[in-house]
């Protein structure tokens, strides 16, 4: 078995060209070989076509990157790989939301401070969406829907026990009723169900969703943030329409890259600044604007404390909405 | 008429540009030959690819990601046949009588039949694509979770009753497999199902590494304490593809299998396999040559390729007229296409329209190319069975070992690959086939979580499965699979009986 593994790492190194990283490394050389950046999500989901993005930026900065899609457990095996690697800033990863959220809930041998926090990538505000052919095309007719129709009502979810599912949840709440959770694979699923009219409503990023409401195809109903989405001015936030689904502190969609804990300080600050001059460039803001997210790079202790608060707050939602 | 005027745009384009050209077969040759490859899979070639595309031009790098896309579902029946190793999933049922055939010295004509019917398939699914793709994807779009549940409990029963041997062991092993699906987060609610603690197994038991470890390995098992009596390369590749008149023999099978491969296709997520399948029972049914089926029946390649290639054209139609993927090949299409300023949807005509044009147009050239890719590769592929065995059966270790590890990176997926594929060696001593148990991996989460998606869906009311009028015909029809064959040879009995008494 040890010769075959042994044999198999060397083909695959070999064939593969995957760059492990070696032990030594001398910080103030850094980078002098290429970074492995792990996405814990399939190749072309937002967070892959996003680094995708940022790769050849990142590269005209002497920062090269070879990326790699661990799939898995809300993100949490390829997070975990991150976790346990070298702490030497050859290995980085796509933290989120929603592996955060799992790991709040400790569903996953994962905490928080395994990792150091660089800088944040995306914020993703959440939109409720209904179908284009839907009679509720603004919240308050929809809440009212709501009422009228105890726990008949479905709202669609990519994943479960993420934050597109509290925020169905806090939907209901705002209705004072119960509803049907449907949830699926993914937001493009999510999207299908609700071109077919098999659920009412649905919980998905503006990214996802941008060209079907443009089309007339979804419409969208309310924005679950504290302000409006500059891509969608007229959508209202859930606050503008008096309903709160922050009653247990703010909880935000979002990504960001991690390194294992305890990096060097040194290396730390050169990753946050090929980051945020990555994140800033013209073009990566271009391409921020044309797919609905915001570019928000919250870095250092800021980010940490960002971190720590979403967790806590998903933390404490989830116990309340779950548990049912 | 702006189909024509689109098209002959779309095609004036291509040929004045001869570097677009060249990189759609280019994209044909990498994709087959991944799929073509044992271990190495379609997505991992897809995958590899795509960002190589990133710096040229969109319009260029469109039409090779269409080559890629393309040549990649198409190469996966050449080791079927030869090996007995399927390349991709949907090319497991292809070596239901695909290798048979190999071993009667046919290896040549199965795979004659085998391209000449991907490749019809093909353009079948490219000419509904250009013809009826918006009022087919909303179509798709009215059915729900019942009966995406419906078609894979149908794909299910079919499985266990199409291959050799009895119909209870057939079940038997579609239980295992669906068992192994099983393992890994519950898609409903979130909690981890027989994972011991571990995070590895919360990823569950994916279709890759149970195809390779369930189907290679024990090929290659079995191939150690054989003698090595396979089958040597054919001298000349003469009378490969069909004469016109065999052709017109499988007509039928052929164009019926496209389009069951078309409307399996546009039902995002369901996968070539189940097209296969259908296709193959359908087939089998209506063949005069019934009894051969599965024992080296050309019918059965047909059916196989047709349809799967069917489901590889017929998914762009979801994925390019609603912006919606099937599977992780598509989503990766998908992103690379948004990488190059494409925002494949519903306005897809309205904003990139000379684009689309373009990609139709990639697609047609594409098909043509795999014709001519694949008689030529062939002459290459076909050496493999010149291999002696004791170097052939390591190489092959080794390929299914490293693509297994390619797949996500991770140890794991080999471990989980190993204990399969021995898992599979000592199942085929029992005489239980492992086709079944990897289909049931495959669609065996489809039923799961669509079912009980069915059930939330209409508030915890079963009959939702009978009354939603698609879902209750296709469990119809998957009552008649299962029970029609004993009904019928019981009927046979019943009737030689009084004969036999005279």
């Amino acid at each position: 078995m040890s010769t075959l593994k042994t044999l198999g790492i060397a083909v695959a190194s070999a064939s593969l060209l995957t760059a492990m990283a070696p032990l030594a490394v001398a910080q103030s050389d850094y980078p002098d070989k290429d970074i492995r950046w792990v996405i814990p999500w399939n190749a072309g989901g937002s967070n892959d076509i996003m680094a995708r993005k940022l790769q050849p930026i990142l590269e005209e900065e002497g920062f090269s990157t070879v990326i790699e899609n661990v799939p898995g457990g809300t993100g949490a095996v390829g997070m975990g790989q991150v976790a346990s690697a070298n702490p030497d800033g050859y290995t980085i990863g796509n933290g989120t939301s929603s592996t955060l959220a799992i790991m709040a809930q400790g569903k996953v041998p994962l905490e928080n401070d395994q990792f150091t926090h660089i800088i944040r990538l995306s914020v993703d505000p959440l939109l409720l969406v209904v179908p284009g052919t839907s009679e509720y095309d603004d919240l308050d007719s929809f809440i009212g829907y709501m009422e009228d129709n105890p726990g008949e009502v479905r709202i669609g979810t990519p994943g479960t026990n993420n934050l597109n599912h509290i925020f169905a949840a806090m939907t209901a709440r705002s209705a004072d009723t119960e509803y049907r959770h449907v949830p699926q694979s993914g937001g493009s699923q999510v999207i299908k169900d609700l071109l077919g009219e098999h659920i009412e409503a649905g919980v998905l990023k503006p990214s996802e969703t941008m060209e079907q409401i443009e089309a007339g195809d979804l419409v969208p109903l309310g924005v679950f943030a504290d302000e409006r989405i500059d891509a969608l001015p007229d959508v209202p936030t859930f606050e503008d329409e008096g309903y709160d689904v922050f009653p247990y502190g703010p909880v935000v969609q979002m990504g960001y890259i991690e390194a294992p804990a305890d990096l060097d300080p040194e290396v730390r600050d050169k990753l946050t600044t090929a980051f945020e001059s990555a994140l800033t460039s013209e073009e990566f803001q271009t391409f921020a604007a044309e797919n609905g997210f915001e570019v928000s790079p919250i870095s250092g202790e800021e980010l940490e404390q960002e971190v720590a608060d979403v967790a806590q707050a998903i933390e404490e939602v989830s116990d309340k909405v779950f548990d049912d | 008429m702006d189909i024509i005027n689109g098209l002959s745009g779309g095609f004036a384009y291509l040929l004045s540009q001869p570097q677009a050209l060249l990189l759609i077969v280019f994209g044909v040759i990498v994709g087959f030959t991944f799929g073509a490859t044992p271990g190495l899979t379609a997505t991992m070639g897809v995958a590899l690819f795509i960002p190589l595309t990133f710096p040229l031009p969109g319009d260029v790098a469109i039409s090779m990601m269409i080559g890629l896309y393309v040549g990649s579902m198409s190469g996966g029946s050449i080791p079927a046949i030869l090996l007995n190793i399927p390349g991709t999933p949907s090319a497991i049922i292809t070596s239901l009588d695909g290798h048979p055939m190999a071993n009667k010295g046919q290896a040549v004509r199965a795979y004659g039949w085998a391209l000449l019917s991907s490749v019809t398939g093909a353009l079948i699914a490219w000419m509904s694509l250009i013809t009826i793709a918006p009022p087919l994807a909303n179509l798709a779009l009215k059915l729900g979770a019942a009966e995406y549940a419906a078609v894979a409990l149908l794909g299910l029963v079919i499985i266990a009753s199409v291959i050799p041997g009895t119909a209870i062991k057939g079940l038997v092993s579609v239980i295992i497999g669906v068992g192994l699906s099983v393992v890994g987060l519950d898609q409903i609610t979130g909690e981890a199902r027989w994972t011991f603690g571990t995070m590895e197994l919360m990823r569950g038991i994916n279709i890759m590494p149970a195809l390779i470890g369930l189907l290679v390995i024990p090929e290659l098992m079995n191939s150690l304490f054989q003698e090595d009596t396979h089958t040597r390369a054919p001298k000349s590749l003469a009378g490969m593809l069909p004469s016109f008149a065999e052709w017109c023999t499988q007509a039928v099978n052929t164009i019926r299998s496209g389009f069951i491969g078309v409307a399996l296709g546009i039902m995002p997520a369901l996968g070539g396999s189940v097209g296969s399948l259908i296709a193959y029972d359908q087939a089998k049914r209506f063949d005069r040559d019934r009894q051969n089926y599965g024992k080296g029946a050309p019918g059965g390649v047909v059916a196989s390729e047709a349809a799967n290639n069917g489901v590889t054209g017929g998914a762009l139609i979801p994925l390019l007229t609603l912006g919606i993927p099937g599977d992780t090949v598509t989503a990766m299409l998908l992103g690379g296409l948004t990488i190059h300023g494409m925002q494949p949807g519903p306005r897809l005509f309205e904003t990139s329209g000379d684009l689309v044009w373009n990609i139709l147009a990639s697609m047609l050239i594409a098909t043509i190319a795999i014709l001519i890719v694949g008689m030529t590769c062939f002459r290459f592929f076909v050496r493999v069975l010149d291999v002696p065995r004791h170097l052939l059966t390591p190489a092959l270790f080794i390929l299914a070992v490293v693509g297994t590890y390619a797949l996500g990176n991770q140890w794991f997926d080999v471990v989980v690959m190993l204990g399969l594929g021995v898992f599979g060696f000592l199942a085929t001593l029992a005489r239980l086939s492992v086709y079944p148990m990897v289909i049931g991996v495959i669609l065996g989460p489809l039923l799961e979580t669509e079912a009980r998606r069915a059930l939330v869906s209409s508030g915890g009311d079963w009959t939702t499965f009978i009354t939603r009028p698609v879902s209750g015909l296709i469990l119809a029809i998957t009552l008649i699979a299962l029970f029609l064959p004993s009904a019928i040879a019981m009927w046979k009995k019943r009737k030689a009986a009084p004969d036999s008494s005279l």
